[in-house]
């Protein structure tokens, strides 16, 4: 752990102006500290916006950019996962796309030339997701 | 100029008229897309945040298509972007990793060899086009147009992923400029839209958003151009939310820059095109007009 | 064997250790790139701890170089070509023309008041102007005028007027041998610029300013005769603040500066102390990591800025600084330590603490001696515990902040001149017996 919790990063946050609660200097304080259970608990992993502004401007190489990743896996894997990312999980694993194309945007599509949307191959998708057993993963998200 | 062409979700999804857009201006630029069959969701930072590794193998496959098709891999959202270009740098560099990656991929589909590179279409267009060749086909100058440029965060960052030669946002802003309009300086142009929050924190979403619009508003612009399909929809929807909830109005349109340049080389967009607008956008289409 | 030594840089390590062998009855030659010597610490107002006036402190060493019958000042030189090796160098230097004869110019400014050229002035950080005929500054050795060509016009007026006939506008560049024993490297440092850490605003917003351009603007020599003024309007700011550690401690591959430059906690306390004995009304407040004072008598001063002086000290590194453009004042935002939420607050004045880097030049210079330099460009030691001020060359020897961070202040850069003196004293008296 390199953090000298210099604090540079909190305050380039677009978040941490906004939700006191997320403040990525205190996350990394926590992790030091070993605070596991209030780090994973509720809403707290979920403020960060991926930016990676405070990657960028940590002095010390961008650590605390990637903990916040890190951060959000462990607490997925004590069933914290926010409904609006399991949706998207759920989306990934049945039809291989985060986000599926609307009988609109189909429509929209095809009347005005464009090609038909590339299949995916969702076989294959599935077959890596359970390889890395990311389905489990999110069925503990209930 | 060819390139495997990543579409992602978000734009076949919700926008199809960016990929309108582009795919109206690619050959009139030398640039030949061709799609990816059968590839899956880069996986962005969503999936990210779940499991590392079920992100860097879903990138993977996606790479390991464009390495079989012996072509560079182009996309137009900076989050397929981020997700495809650390997959591919993380995977080159790191063999355990790799190794780890490819025992996953092995009776899915080809291993990742490391073979072939990402870009964003605005990187396509500033190195491979060239400024030149973008000046020559803009028949149509968007002259007067002030516009906030958005590039995204994911455009730039994080730095250490990008080649010291490669100037990021300031390459957007010269192919915005060389449609016609300015790229009007505002103090929060490099932060982030809040766009990787909507349908999971909405209320923070658009707070992140507010401070965006309201930097926009005080440099006073025109216009507002995106890259990234996710930043045009905070800028664009938002806007909506934002009157409805914080009460707040800017009626600043928000073009993508793919429709900006079909635009000013003296293409019309569509009415399909127009009404996916949440905020209209005919007045700048007028500046366009009137020289 | 060569009883002579060669000494590149006329900053006070380069200038005591000239001293030091020049009273030993060694000849030594003192080469500088600039046309005056006296490097850092004649840009300085006053000095930490004690608050002295540098250039008082300064100005008689630099008296004494030029006056002292075994000491050749060979000002606004470069060094060209080296061969041979300890006790017999041959180097050869590049004389640049001033277009003034340095034997007839008496110093008297007469062809400075009359020039209708302007240049940005160097000396003091490149704010406010000098004339294209000019003194570096007004106790500069060589007391001689320089013609900067570039941004002369050619109208010839300073030939007209000058009282002893000095100015030739025809000089040619001169070479120049010189047989020396040892040569001792004493080429100081250069800043980092602040605008490769964009957040900040350097050169984007007029009133963020860096540490030594603080420091001229302080200096009453300077651009503004000592009064404090923002570049924006020229009004007194009000409210300043210091960030600590821009580009020192960062691990940042593109920023390339991972060492703490050891003496910007110190000349920043000092700075701000400066201010507010100008300004006792002034409200200075210093963003920092850790506050790094070391050695006698710092600490001391740190706790007097704060009790006796009312400076800030705010344990926080700020993400970014913002500008109002009406105003061109500065908002920071930074985490507040106590309430641990992201606050801004507005200043009139920002300075800047940038690293402290090798001089330009050095690694041209580097290649010309054969001498290694370390990863960050600071002059490698031969042995940097036994020998620390040898270089990777024997009879190459080293001194002040060219060695790097090691340096503490202007007394270290001044122990490691006569340290070096010594080294090489003992250096040629054992070539000689040999």
């Amino acid at each position: 752990m390199a953090c000298i919790q210099c604090g540079r990063c909190t305050s380039s946050c677009p978040v941490a102006r906004i939700v006191e609660e997320h403040n990525p200097r205190k996350l990394m304080e926590m992790i030091i500290l070993g605070l596991r259970s209030d780090l994973f608990a509720g809403q707290l992993p979920w403020y960060c916006l991926s930016c990676f502004t405070c990657l960028d401007r940590c002095p010390q190489g961008g650590d605390v950019g990637e903990a916040m990743f890190a951060i959000r896996n462990l607490a997925v894997k004590e069933g914290n996962i926010p409904d609006g990312i399991l949706v998207q999980a759920k989306s990934l694993f049945e039809n291989g796309r985060v986000v599926a194309a609307s009988k609109m945007a189909l429509i929209q599509r095809e009347r005005h030339g464009l090609d038909k949307e590339p299949s995916v191959d969702v076989q294959a998708v599935q077959k890596i997701l359970r390889k890395t057993r990311f389905n489990k993963l999110i069925n503990k998200g209930k | 100029m060819k390139y495997a062409f990543f579409v992602g979700c978000l734009i076949p999804a919700r926008e199809p008229h960016y990929e309108n857009s582009v795919q109206k201006i690619a050959p009139k630029l030398g640039i030949e897309l061709v799609k990816m069959e059968g590839a899956n969701c880069c996986a962005p930072f969503s999936i990210q945040s779940l499991d590392y590794t079920s992100w860097l193998a879903l990138a993977a496959r996606n790479i390991s298509i464009a390495e079989e098709m012996g072509l560079n891999i182009v996309t137009l959202c900076n989050d397929c972007y981020e997700s495809l270009l650390m997959t591919n740098t993380i995977l080159k560099e790191n063999k355990e990793t790799r190794d780890k990656v490819n025992r996953i991929l092995a009776d899915v589909c080809s291993e990742f060899k490391g073979k072939t590179d990402v870009k964003l279409f605005s990187d396509v267009l500033y190195e491979d086009v060239g400024l030149e060749k973008v000046k020559d086909a803009v028949k149509r100058p968007f002259n007067g147009l002030r516009v906030a440029v958005q590039p995204g965060c994911h455009l730039s960052r994080p730095k250490r992923l990008h080649s010291s030669q490669r100037i990021g946002t300031l390459a957007l802003d010269q192919l915005v400029e060389a449609t016609g309009a300015t790229s009007v300086p505002y103090d929060r142009k490099e932060a982030c839209c809040g766009g990787p929050l909507r349908g999971i924190n909405d209320e923070v979403a658009l707070q992140v958003a507010k401070q965006k619009l309201d930097s926009m508003k005080a440099a006073g612009v025109d216009s507002i151009v995106t890259v990234c399909p996710f930043c045009y929809l905070e800028l664009d929807m938002g806007q909506i939310e934002i009157k409805r909830h914080l009460k707040e109005e800017y009626n600043l349109p928000v073009l993508n820059f793919a429709e900006l340049l079909r635009v000013a080389m003296g293409m019309d967009l569509e009415d399909w095109e127009l009404k996916a607008h949440r905020i209209p956008i005919t007045k700048v289409l007028n500046i366009a007009e009137a020289r | 064997m060569q009883k002579a030594v060669l000494v590149v840089g006329g900053g006070v390590a380069g200038i005591q250790a000239s001293l030091d062998l020049a009273n030993r009855g060694f000849r030594v030659h003192l080469v500088e790139k600039n046309p005056s010597i006296g490097g850092r610490m004649a840009q300085l107002d006053k000095t930490f701890p004690t608050m002295d006036c540098s250039m008082c402190i300064l100005a008689p060493k630099m008296i004494e170089c030029s006056h002292h019958p075994n000491v050749q000042l060979v000002s606004y030189s470069e060094i060209k070509d080296v061969k041979g090796s300890v006790g017999n160098f041959k180097v050869r230097v590049l004389r640049k023309p001033r277009y003034v004869d340095e034997r007839k110019c008496t110093g008297c400014g007469i062809c400075s008041e009359n020039c209708p050229a302007e240049a940005p002035n160097e000396f003091d950080e490149n704010i406010g102007a000098r004339k294209a005929i000019y003194l570096p500054f007004p106790q500069a050795v060589p007391r001689v005028a320089v013609i900067d060509k570039e941004n002369c016009v050619e109208c010839g007026l300073c030939e007209k007027v000058c009282p002893a006939g000095a100015v030739n506008r025809e000089q040619k560049p001169e070479e120049v041998e010189l047989d020396v024993g040892a040569i001792v490297v004493a080429t100081g440092f250069d800043m980092f610029d602040p605008s490769a850490i964009p957040e900040y605003g350097y050169g984007r917003f007029m009133n963020v300013i860096s540490a030594m351009e603080l420091e001229r603007l302080l200096c009453a020599s300077g651009p503004t005769g000592g009064r404090l003024i923002r570049p924006s309007e020229g009004k007194k700011p009000r409210h300043i603040a210091f960030i600590q550690c821009v580009g020192s401690r960062d691990r940042r591959e593109w920023i390339g500066h991972p060492y703490c430059s050891s003496i910007c906690c110190k000349y920043a306390v000092k700075d701000a102390v400066l201010i507010k004995e100008h300004e006792p009304n002034s409200l200075v407040s210093i963003f920092y990591i850790d506050m790094r004072a070391f050695g006698r008598g710092f600490q001391e001063f740190v706790n007097r800025a704060k009790s006796e002086f009312g400076i800030e000290f705010i344990r926080s590194s700020p993400g970014e600084i913002s500008e109002d453009p009406k105003t061109n004042d500065l908002l920071i935002f930074f985490e507040d330590p106590i309430t641990r939420t992201v606050q801004n607050i507005r200043f009139d004045l920002v300075v800047l603490c940038p690293a402290l880097v090798p001089s330009k030049g050095m690694p041209e210079l580097a290649k010309t001696l054969g001498i290694e330099l370390d990863n960050y460009g600071f002059v490698r030691l031969e042995d940097s515990i036994r020998k620390p001020l040898d270089t990777t060359v024997p009879g190459i020897f080293c001194c002040g902040y060219c060695l790097g961070p090691k340096t503490g202040d202007i007394p270290d850069s001044i122990t490691q001149g006569s340290a070096t003196a010594g080294r090489v004293a003992q250096v040629l008296a054992a070539k000689e017996a040999s």
